[in-house]
């Protein structure tokens, strides 16, 4: 991978990470060792990986912990988590992504 | 469409090149990517809906080897998903935990809105039809004794 695209890859992550976290029902991105992360100079994105493919498409992983919200579909969830990080990742490179993988790793109750 | 990603893999997804997801999950595709939901959010779920049940005291942690603890071990999350274990395939499910119940309530009443719960819980956040609820009550928790207890030890701590 060679200079300019790690930095797009970057900018990609941190577009996609802060879009995911704007959407209600996300409590944060995952941080489990070992999961979806970008690695840069000074700073990591936890939660988000972006790769590419053998013919240079772009796809991204976002892996987050949910609120637990007992009438919410996670379903629906990752699906408003993958149309904003699709968005995002329009906004922040040509052509955005090609698509955006999302798992839920985990649920969190709401400290009230 | 469910598809039990660890044992079948997702043919009509557009990725050439597919990056191992660290957790065992249920996972659905779509041309714009892939929805996984880990074990041991089912698990959570299961656990949570359980607690919400009056007469519910406490999920009766180590069953033993389960497939959310396993997870968990893998992948060094917490811990809170114990005491529930989750068997999932195909887009349904089996949940098995353990319970406390408190004194004086009908356990099978107990068992039986327990079981609605979790399947209604699971089914509208994941999707997932969970068929069978076991649920194993190992103890009865009497509240008068818990708080002598406490009375007993504070007197102790006063004495010393």
């Amino acid at each position: 991978m060679n200079g300019p695209r790690l930095e797009e890859d970057v900018a990609l992550a941190r577009a996609i990470a802060s879009a995911a976290l704007s959407v209600a029902g996300v409590a944060h991105l995952s941080e489990e060792p070992g999961g979806a992360a970008t690695h840069a100079p000074g700073e990591s994105i936890r939660g988000v990986a972006v790769r590419r493919s053998g013919a240079g498409q772009l796809w991204a992983t976002v892996e987050l912990v949910a609120e637990y919200r007992p009438r919410e579909n996670l379903r629906d969830l990752a699906d408003r988590v993958r149309r904003a990080a699709l968005r995002a990742a329009r906004e922040t490179v040509p052509g955005g992504v090609a698509g955006v993988d999302v798992a839920v790793h985990d649920v969190a109750v709401p400290v009230e | 469409m469910l598809h039990r990603f660890l044992k079948v893999p997702v043919e009509e997804t557009v990725m050439e090149e597919r990056m191992d997801v660290p957790v065992a999950g249920m996972e659905s595709a779509t041309s714009q990517g892939r929805t996984i939901i880990a074990d041991l959010v089912v698990a959570k779920i299961a656990g949570l809906a359980a607690k919400e049940i009056e007469g519910v005291h406490e999920l009766v942690t180590s069953v033993g080897e389960t497939i959310a603890g396993f997870a968990q071990r893998v992948t060094r999350a917490d811990t809170r998903g114990q005491g529930v274990r989750v068997a999932l395939e195909d887009g349904t499910g089996t949940v098995d935990l353990r319970i406390v119940a408190d004194y004086g309530v009908s356990i099978v009443q107990v068992a039986d809105a327990i079981r609605r719960n979790i399947i209604n819980r699971v089914k509208a956040m994941t999707g997932i039809d969970i068929r069978e609820v076991n649920i194993e009550v190992t103890d009865l928790y009497f509240p008068q004794q818990e708080e002598r207890a406490e009375e007993l030890e504070a007197q102790q701590r006063r004495v010393a």
